[in-house]
């Protein structure tokens, strides 16, 4: 069941974030394997024991290290998941594709009248930092947002409550810049 | 207590250093504080000018030293010729200070910092400028040789004793004379090259200077390895000089910096955003506060992109950091208690974030202040109010 | 179930089990070091040796931070296999940053004689002034990236300063610097005193032992100057 390849594998994971990798790769014990959409590689993802997440740290009244802007990186996340999770009965990831307008466009619903400029200016930041630690998979070129592989990370029992979270949100609005 | 040791370490050196121009054992200051009653008077003299200074600007120079200690040092140095009469006359009131006793303090100063290392050091330099040209005499050569392997030999001496039955505080307090190993080495290993090229007579004193500096090279690095063994993980970083560490940091290149880290494994950051958390930041979206935006501030590196209520998400994280450990888990500290030992800016910044940590609505803890104003001109702070920092319970 | 766990759990009863799985957490997802207090999994020494073994098949091993503190960290083996391949090695800038932290908030101060304990963990801040004007990654434009990262990291901590001079925040190191094993936090200690002061009898004793003590490992790092 343990063997040196799968702690170096784990360690890696720990030092390095999500691992993208071959599709051929086998999946190292105890690790999640999410295959991309194209089939040619595939996310590997550590598998806590019982699933336990950072959130039992609540319960243990300890600290996680901080999020920076917390608030407007969750809001980021919150409108991204709304316009990607299009099965909402499916697991969210992969889900499907949407635009940075369209996710920037619900987060203009849920917090109307900050102006372009500053919705802009603290949306891109979010987007950075969210590919950064794979919550979300970005491309800037093409202004693409994808769930990243660290959403399948989220426990079955978490669901429900994202689905929930998921249908209070606005949808965005069809071709239409965001709020000026 | 370490103020005592560290003054007895600095006596201990004065001592050395007059020991070979001394008469009697008793005769080299036994206190600091001569020392520097002499340093504040030869700046009283170098202010004075030609003029010198009389008896009485002279006590008055160094008001801050007991009567006694100034009317026992003045007689002592003037005996001594470090101070005397500006002019050769009968019933002369000025007088000047000699400036070859204070060039000599100032080579007391600067082997008191360092144990005389970088002064051996010096004297390798100079002593392989003057040699170079071969113009010296044999009798100059021999003399050079003689002495540096001497040093070296009484250095290793001292080394291999401390680090052999030595304590390590006493080894850690001679750290100095492990900075410059390598030129010290290197120089004279030079010095010696020159020697043997010019003065080939010399060649079996040559070989004794080559034996001493293997000796010294040997020696240091087992004193620098007890050094470092006894160190720990972090505390070996005390050995090296803080100018040392202030070069480095101000002129060593990125790649430089870099390669100190190049071989230490650290996690990616992995933040969580919680189902709960992602709820929070949706709902929480008209905030009652302020649901309009600022106008977009200036840039200013870091925390450029901070909106204000963020901003204070993040205070209210630090503050509770703070409190808690002022508190280090208890439910009430005393404020005095607190801030005994604390100097007086540290205080002042406590003092502020526990009063910022009490008024901040989404922490629960609570500064209370009891009782009139103390004032105590010795203490920081000098003044007090008794106070009481503590947990505030939630009303149930 | 491929759980990489599951031998060492099934034998467990409920209460047993769910002590080590929040110990688990609250060592490898806690920003700061767990408390046995709080912990029966670390108080009880059967159930931390398990825990132990729990960690070392994910290549993490108990670090002790403290009295009855404890948090995690890399298997030293695993650490140096991970480095060999560049894996979770920092990028230059971040790690210059870092180390001018270290230098400024640790090194400084230790020989200064103003900080005590044997930790890398310090109250004296790094100011902007220290980063942004007195060393050589000043005007580096890509330095707030990396204090961003750093910070994210939980490599350095943002200190309210008191640097008149210049713009920015302060930093003193972060808590995952507690993180790195005794041996570890040893060879960044050598590390840095070899860059500091090469030509002291210092480095060359660390040269020397670490010549003798690992005679045949040909690391990657730093190259020989």
């Amino acid at each position: 069941m343990s063997s040196p390849e799968a702690a170096l594998w784990w360690a890696r994971s720990r030092a390095e974030g999500p691992l993208r990798v071959p599709s051929v790769t086998r999946t190292p014990a105890g690790m999640l394997r999410l295959v991309e959409r194209d089939g040619e590689h595939c996310w590997l993802l550590t598998r806590p024991p019982d699933d336990v997440t950072p959130a039992m740290l609540r319960e243990l009244r300890m600290q996680v290290l901080p999020v920076e802007f917390p608030n407007e990186t969750r809001r980021v996340l919150a409108a991204a998941l709304r316009c990607c999770w299009t099965d909402i009965q499916a697991s969210p990831w992969p889900g499907q594709p949407a635009t940075m307008r369209e996710v920037l466009d619900v987060v203009d619903q849920l917090t109307p009248g900050r102006g372009e400029e500053v919705l802009h200016r603290f949306g891109m930041g979010a987007f950075r930092r969210l590919n950064a630690s794979r919550w979300l998979d970005i491309d800037d070129d093409v202004q693409r947002v994808c769930l990243g592989p660290r959403v399948a990370t989220w426990p079955d029992q978490d669901l429900p409550a994202l689905r929930e979270l998921c249908r209070e949100l606005p949808p965005p609005r069809p071709d239409r810049e965001p709020d000026r | 207590m370490d103020t005592v040791a560290t003054e007895q370490a600095i006596v201990s050196v004065f001592e050395q250093i007059v020991a070979v121009l001394a008469r009697k054992a008793d005769a080299a200051i036994d206190d600091a504080t001569l020392f520097r009653l002499t340093d504040t008077l030869f700046a009283a003299f170098a202010r004075a000018g030609e003029d010198g200074l009389t008896v009485e600007q002279m006590k008055a120079a160094c008001a801050a030293f007991p009567d006694d200690v100034i009317e026992n040092r003045l007689g002592v140095l003037r005996r001594l010729g470090a101070i005397q009469p500006a002019f050769d006359k009968p019933y002369q009131r000025e007088h000047r200070a000699s400036f070859t006793s204070y060039v000599s303090m100032l080579f007391v100063q600067r082997m008191l910092a360092r144990g005389g290392q970088s002064e051996l050091h010096q004297l390798l330099t100079m002593e392989k400028t003057r040699l170079e040209g071969g113009q010296s005499t044999a009798e100059e050569a021999r003399d050079v040789v003689v002495g540096i392997t001497t040093a070296l030999r009484l250095l290793v001496a001292e080394l291999v004793a401390l680090t052999i039955g030595g304590t390590v505080e006493a080894l850690r307090e001679r750290a100095p004379l492990l900075w410059n190993a390598k030129s010290l080495i290197d120089q004279a290993s030079a010095v010696h090259e020159i020697l043997l090229e010019f003065w080939p007579e010399l060649s079996r004193l040559c070989g004794e200077l080559r034996s001493a500096i293997a000796a010294y090279e040997d020696a240091s690095t087992n004193a620098s390895a007890r050094l470092i063994a006894a160190a720990g993980t972090s505390r070996a970083l005390n050995l090296l000089p803080p100018e040392m560490w202030r070069r480095f940091a101000r002129r060593a290149t990125v790649e430089e910096l870099a390669a100190v880290l190049a071989d230490q494994v650290f996690d990616a950051p992995s933040p969580w955003h919680d189902v709960a958390d992602l709820a929070e930041a949706v709902v929480g979206r008209p905030q009652p506060t302020s649901g309009r935006s600022t106008p977009p501030r200036s840039r200013v590196p870091d925390g450029d992109e901070r909106p204000p209520q963020e901003w204070s998400d993040a205070e209210a994280e630090r503050l509770a950091g703070i409190a808690e450990e002022v508190l280090s888990g208890e439910d009430s500290v005393a404020v005095e208690q607190l801030l005994s030992g604390m100097d007086w800016v540290t205080a002042r910044r406590v003092l502020a974030d526990l009063v910022a940590a009490s008024n901040n609505e989404r922490l629960s803890y609570r500064l209370t202040w009891s009782g009139p104003v103390q004032v105590r001109p010795d203490s920081v702070p000098s003044w007090l109010t008794p106070g009481v920092f503590e947990r505030a319970r939630r009303h149930a | 179930m491929s759980g990489l766990f599951d031998d060492l759990l099934q034998p467990l009863g409920d209460k047993q089990r769910d002590a080590l799985v929040s110990a688990w957490a609250a060592l490898e997802y806690g920003s700061e070091p767990a408390s046995e207090a709080a912990l029966p999994a670390l108080r009880d020494a059967a159930l931390r040796h398990l825990l132990d073994q729990m960690l070392q098949r994910t290549g993490r091993t108990l670090v002790r931070a403290g009295a009855y503190l404890w948090t995690s960290g890399y298997r030293d083996d695993i650490a140096a296999v991970l480095a060999a391949n560049g894996w979770g090695i920092l990028p230059p800038l971040e790690r210059a940053a870092l180390i001018l932290v270290l230098i400024h908030s640790v090194a400084i101060p230790r020989a200064e004689g103003r900080l005590a304990g044997d930790d890398w963990q310090s109250t004296h801040p790094t100011t902007p002034t220290h980063l942004r004007k007195l060393s050589q990654v000043r005007g580096q434009r890509r330095l707030s990236d990396a204090l961003q990262w750093l910070r994210a990291a939980g490599l350095v901590r943002l200190v309210r300063g008191a640097d008149s001079e210049m713009a920015g925040a302060s930093y003193v190191p972060g808590p995952a610097l507690r993180r790195l094993t005794p041996a570890a936090r040893k060879r960044l200690q050598e590390n840095l005193i070899l860059a500091v002061g090469p030509d002291t009898a210092l480095a060359t004793a660390i040269t020397v032992r670490r010549r003798l003590g690992r005679p045949e490992v040909t690391t990657s790092q730093r190259s020989g100057s």
